[in-house]
């Protein structure tokens, strides 16, 4: 990696690098990705603040989708929290991944989890991740694809506010948009917004109260081989 | 707070190297941090003088270039800066992945850096 030692007066030295602090959580992101790909696994990375959802969501995706894949819940937070019945309950497995409160999930801790776990027995995975939209944008995980979810009740100015996190997202779920009227909040403006920062990203509103929206994104998750069937 | 976990990185790699070429003192490190990553630099400077006391870091300086971004189109070919988001809520317009010719969606080529250019050190 080292390219040239400069000697200058003074007996100061220049290492010249191109070293970067990344390189490690991406190296790992991929050896979890062949390790995905090796047994047929898709693995979506779930971002979003807290309280955006992120958990309702995945149950009530998990509900639509269980009967045809083997899948898999990761739920990542601070501390273990229990938040996770809803899903655990509709007996699929579900690691915890506790960063000992770590603002971000890494590659790291989501390669342990893929060895805790059955992988031949599985066709997706769904990773939860900090609530937080700011820090896991540096760290890919090994995921296909990653989806964001923001609700209405964060305000108007979510995508605006955070537009690091729609870059790096294929999907984006709008969710809560049964309260939208109630928060004043234009659900199609928030379409917008993500539209211009990346024209193809996938927009789906939804809500979890009314069911809107779901069967759409249970359908872009659904692994290809099965898609006539999702 | 991305950028305390980094800064420790850092840290440890920049005493790696150091160790290696006999140094006994850093004086200078030198970053280059791309345009669309969300690394704060300031943040990132407080968390590595936190992170350097009583190592051979001590009182060494961390200097932050900002690496612009570059996008490229696969449908119009067009490869460049990124178009700017203007109407954002930020200072400074925010870099967006919208085609600046044609509208559609382009990828980034450069701007997700995050790397250690130069160390500086005495022998």
């Amino acid at each position: 990696m080292t390219h040239a030692i400069q000697a200058v007066p003074e007996e100061i030295y220049d290492i010249e690098l191109e070293h970067s602090l990344l390189e490690a959580n991406a190296k790992l992101a991929k050896e979890n990705r062949a390790l995905l790909d090796e047994h047929g696994v898709t693995a979506f990375d779930f971002m979003g603040a807290i309280g955006s959802g992120k958990t309702t969501v995945i149950a009530r995706l998990v509900e639509r989708l269980k009967d045809k894949f083997g899948i898999a819940v990761f739920n990542g937070d601070a501390t273990v929290a229990n938040d996770t019945e809803p899903i655990a309950k509709q007996g699929i497995p579900v690691v915890q991944i506790a960063t000992v409160n770590g603002c971000h999930l890494d590659a790291n801790l989501v390669g342990k989890g893929l060895k805790k776990i059955d992988l031949k027995s599985l066709d997706l995975i769904l990773i939860e991740n900090i609530g937080n939209l700011i820090c896991p944008a540096e760290f890919p995980l090994g995921s296909r694809s990653r989806v964001v979810v923001v609700s209405v009740t964060e305000g108007p100015w979510m995508v605006k506010k955070h537009p690091h996190m729609f870059l790096g997202a294929e999907i984006v779920v709008i969710n809560k948009i049964d309260l939208a009227e109630a928060m004043d909040v234009k659900v199609e403006q928030l379409v917008r917004d993500v539209h211009t920062l990346k024209p193809d990203i996938r927009v789906v509103p939804a809500s979890c109260k009314t069911g809107k929206g779901l069967d759409e994104i249970a359908r872009l998750l659904a692994p290809a081989k099965s898609n006539a069937n999702a | 707070m991305h950028e305390f976990s980094i800064a420790t990185t850092l840290v440890e790699d920049v005493l790696k190297f150091a160790q290696k070429h006999g140094a006994t003192k850093v004086v200078r490190v030198r970053l280059g941090i791309g345009e669309l990553t969300c690394i704060q630099a300031e943040q990132l400077k407080f968390c590595y003088e936190s992170v350097i006391t009583e190592t051979a870091l001590a009182n060494s300086e961390l200097e932050i270039e900002t690496i612009p971004a570059r996008v490229t189109c696969s449908y119009c070919g067009y490869q460049g800066a990124p178009k700017y988001w203007m109407d954002s809520l930020a200072d400074v317009p925010i870099a967006t992945f919208q085609c600046p010719t044609c509208g559609k969606s382009v990828e980034a080529v450069q701007g997700h850096e995050c790397a250690i250019k130069t160390i500086q050190y005495a022998a």
